[in-house]
């Protein structure tokens, strides 16, 4: 027997104790007697040998039983054995990657791989118990018991998708599911289609099981554009994972139409390169190899080339020349201009994604984001200071945030600037001593910034960081748009227009999923290659909608060939159970033999009242 | 609340009331058995006097003498023999019956307490003196007699005795010797005592039972025991406490000590026997926990002290 936790036995303390408080209860214990009469003219023992003599009473011996069962069972106390010695439980880690659809030999790998994890399955012992881990881009438990039902049906759901094998996560998880008091191992069934790994020490023993065989694979691995000068530059790289030339046609397509096609020549395990430059405007493009080969998930690859969220800035200025020039030049955005006094009727009001008040403030902060330039004194979204303040010219700034990164100030008079205190939600971006200068924040999800300058008496607006200070705050409190494409089961982040209530997201097969909106919403579900259609919705409105590109191919997944195992150092017998070290806790019986010795003391007292 | 019950100590069985009246009405065909040779009063009563007055039930003659009554004279003896003669025959006097009861806080002890099973004999012994026609006198004791209830005569008093006897306080020592000479001195026409105690004090028995000299008194000690006194348990090492005294003696009570306790318990009982035998008086070793209808009156029917 071993102790877990020895310092706990200190708890056997109180057995002295326990004897020395009965010992002082018996030397204390007064009787009543009628009267003395007949108890005069005794023999008498001397006081020695009273105080010597411990009275064992059976309630000093529940005591000390109880003491003794509590302090044993605090030092967490095992024997080796346990209720089921040849127990195993097995941890199967299933690659679910992209890789894994690859048709190898007639059947799926992910196919082979699952019908060898039925036969671990099926082979499972009464009692054993088996773990099922999916192994994608994340790895997850997806089942884990000892019900082989519950584990075939969990294998049956899954399907392959998402780049590249979260592999030690998966051996993460897998040890820290496995039970210590079973004969432990795990399982990878896996085509090897990763990336280089690290070494590592598996705690347990692992059994690696490669699936598939060397079959060709010619696969998109790389696809790109960018607007140039009113034209579309498109980039693609394609691979070829085989020992023989291929020899193909590369189409571009933009709603099914053929926008670019060439004729492309690679060399064995080569890759090659083509650009074209597109004209006319485009909102997604597909990229086709006729790969003709065993995955032709990656013979395709998805775009989106929309020009990004579009952004109306409504500006609230009596003097709004220079900062409409400058909100003109941002690409995607569109000004609207009213004066304060105008603007309780504006039009654009409600729908304005961004509000910019230069030299007023309403009363209540409108939907979407806002700009505050100059914000007057007596309003009560801001405290503003009545009185003006000079910035010295020359004295140094204190610049942070990224918006602000790289920004020149130098040679900038901001004028006479009014003190505004710092609300709670908002943090200095540009400061002049104690006095701040820009502000940024976000409160009832509204993006808030706020330039405390007034620009009709500053210089700013002449120098070159006016515009690029004004296209990055419109960028930073406007939502960013969607990316144009991510990799098969890497995690797609939204940050929708505040005002969204549900986004809504259609899949390349038509099937859609609506989830609420947040302020950030991440979706890891793109497993799937294609075209999906994201729309934020305010109250069943689209309020904007987008597309974006998921693509199956990379580099490391469209490799079919072979690879050999990783190098995983794992013991060959679990050392830390089975029958050499399996270990049975104590504790809780001994937790309860004391509870019910506590009853049967309870109940001996009660009698004796 | 149900989880009250559970933690709270268990409750003290309630003690059935004293007196029963069913339990009394049979008492009623008992009597206390008094000796002839006690004084009392002819106008009533149950017990027979050993003085031969003229009565209608006949058992002997003496000469007539100037005053007695006519109604006594036998007129067949005078056509006969010329003479008169009065019939002469037993009569029924009653007699004083005193209960003193010993209420020293030596008599709470027990389980149930001794008190309650004197209290118990001395109703039941008070009922039989009122429904015999007896004068009844109850005195509570300890270290002195307290208030006194009595002298008391008819069963109309019956109610007020039991009350009487019921509401007895508890404490105080035994001092038996003072209280018997006391309570003597201020009987003097004697009758029947019975003294119920545990007779737990350290002398004065003997002496004061010196006081209640036959023919006058007829005196019966009823000796209130405990079982747990006749044998007690090996409790180790213990400090006892003295009731009465207050007085603690630390003792290691095992099987030693317990044979040592004996043997004063014997001496101690053969010392009262003794004290009971030279005055004349009727000791009866009473158990506290003895049933009163099925064991404390068949055994003082046995030892005659109840007819």
């Amino acid at each position: 027997m071993s102790f877990l936790l020895p310092l706990g036995l200190l708890a056997l303390l109180a057995l002295p104790i326990i004897v020395l408080l009965h010992f002082l209860r018996e030397r204390r214990r007064r009787v009543p007697t009628p009267s003395l009469l007949l108890w005069a003219n005794l023999p008498r023992r001397v006081e020695g040998e009273r105080s010597r003599r411990l009275p064992l009473t059976l309630l000093l011996l529940l005591h000390l039983l109880i003491a003794a069962l509590l302090g044993v069972a605090l030092g967490g106390p095992q024997i080796a054995g346990a209720l089921t010695p040849d127990a195993r439980h097995t941890a199967i880690i299933l690659d679910t990657s992209t890789s894994m659809a690859a048709v190898d030999g007639g059947a799926s790998r992910f196919e082979q791989a699952r019908q060898r994890a039925r036969a671990i399955v099926a082979s499972a012992s009464p009692g054993d118990r088996i773990t099922l881990i999916a192994a994608g881009p994340r790895a997850q438990i997806v089942a884990s018991g000892d019900d082989p039902f519950l584990i075939t049906a969990a294998l049956g759901r899954l399907q392959p998708g998402g780049v590249g094998m979260a592999l030690d996560e998966a051996l993460t998880l897998a040890e820290a599911a496995l039970d210590p008091q079973f004969s432990r191992r795990i399982v990878v069934l896996t085509d090897g289609a990763l990336p280089p790994q690290p070494a590592r020490d598996v705690l347990v023993p692992l059994e690696w099981q490669t699936i598939g065989s060397n079959i060709p694979n010619r696969a998109i691995i790389a696809f790109a554009s960018r607007p140039w000068g009113g034209r579309l530059q498109v980039y693609v790289r394609v691979a070829n994972y085989e020992a023989a030339p291929f020899n193909g046609t590369l189409r571009v397509f933009s709603d099914a139409q053929v926008v670019a096609e060439e004729r492309v020549a690679i060399t064995p395990n080569g890759e090659t390169e083509v650009s074209w430059t597109l004209t006319g405007r485009h909102g997604a493009l597909r990229a086709v190899i006729d790969g003709n080969d065993a995955l032709p998930q990656d013979d395709s690859a998805y775009l989106s080339v929309s020009q990004g969220r579009p952004i109306l800035a409504l500006l609230v200025s009596d003097e709004p020349a220079t900062l409409r020039r400058a909100l003109e030049a941002i690409p995607g955005v569109t000004v609207a201009v009213t004066t304060p006094s105008a603007y309780a009727t504006a039009p654009e009001r409600a729908a304005a994604d961004l509000t910019i008040f230069d030299g007023s403030l309403p009363e209540t902060w409108p939907p979407g984001a806002i700009l505050a330039i100059a914000p007057p004194p007596g309003s009560s979204l801001l405290s503003v200071a009545p009185d003006v303040r000079e910035i010295e010219t020359g004295k140094p700034l204190q610049q942070r945030g990224r918006t602000l990164e790289e920004l020149e100030f130098g040679g900038v008079v901001f004028g006479a600037v009014r003190q505004v205190e710092t609300p709670q939600w908002a943090e200095v971006q540009l400061a002049s001593g104690n006095l701040p200068l820009i502000l940024r924040g976000r409160v009832d999800n509204h993006e808030i910034a706020v330039w405390t300058f007034n620009l009709a008496s500053s210089n700013l607006t002449t120098r070159l960081a006016f515009p690029l200070l004004v296209a990055r705050t419109v960028r930073d409190l406007a939502p960013p748009p969607l990316p144009q494409a991510v990799r098969a089961g890497e995690s797609l982040i939204i940050r929708p227009d505040p005002r969204t209530t549900t986004l809504r997201l259609r899949g390349p097969n038509d099937q859609a999923i609506t989830i609420p909106a947040a302020s950030v919403v991440t979706l890891d579900t793109l497993v799937e290659p294609g075209l999906y259609q994201v729309e934020e919705q305010r109250n069943n409105a689209i309020v904007v909608a987008g597309v974006v590109g998921v693509n199956a191919g990379a580099a490391i997944e469209s490799n079919l060939r072979p690879q050999s195992a990783p190098p995983l150092r794992a013991p060959g017998n679990d050392p830390g159970s089975a029958s050499n070290q399996q270990m049975l806790d104590l504790w809780p019986w001994l937790a309860l033999a004391a509870l019910l010795v506590l009853a049967l003391e309870w109940a001996y007292v009660l009698r004796r009242r | 609340m149900w989880f009250r019950n559970i933690f709270s100590p268990k409750q003290q069985a309630a003690l059935p009331p004293l007196f029963n009246e069913a339990f009394l009405r049979r008492l009623e065909r008992l009597s206390l058995q008094a000796q002839r040779t006690l004084r009392g009063r002819p106008s009533g009563g149950a017990h027979l006097s050993h003085r031969l007055l003229p009565t209608s039930i006949f058992s002997d003659h003496r000469p007539y003498s100037t005053g007695d009554d006519y109604r006594y004279v036998d007129w067949n003896v005078y056509a006969h023999q010329d003479a008169l003669f009065v019939k002469l025959g037993e009569i029924e006097q009653d007699v004083n019956i005193h209960l003193l009861l010993d209420v020293s806080r030596s008599m709470t002890w027990g389980s149930p307490p001794k008190l309650r099973a004197a209290q118990l004999l001395a109703g039941a012994l008070g009922y039989l003196a009122l429904a015999h026609n007896d004068r009844l006198h109850v005195a509570p004791f300890a270290a002195t007699v307290q208030r006194e209830f009595g002298p008391a005569h008819g069963k109309s008093r019956l109610i007020e005795m039991l009350r009487f006897i019921e509401q007895v306080q508890p404490g105080g020592e035994t001092n038996l010797g003072a209280v018997l000479e006391g309570y003597a001195r201020h009987h003097p026409r004697g009758g029947l005592l019975v003294l119920c105690s545990d007779l737990l004090a350290p002398e004065g028995l003997e002496a004061g039972l010196r006081a209640y000299l036959p023919p006058i008194w007829q005196v019966l000690v009823i000796h209130l025991l405990d079982p747990g006194e006749l044998n007690p348990e090996p409790l180790g090492p213990i400090e006892l406490e003295d009731l009465e005294t207050g007085k603690l003696l630390p003792l290691v009570v095992d099987d030693e000590t317990l044979a040592h306790y004996r043997r004063n318990l014997a001496d101690w009982q053969r010392r009262i026997e003794s004290a009971c035998g030279k005055r004349g008086a009727t000791c009866a070793r009473v158990l506290s926990t003895w049933p009163l209808e099925r064991q404390i009156i068949p055994y003082l029917r046995a030892r005659q002290i109840l007819t």
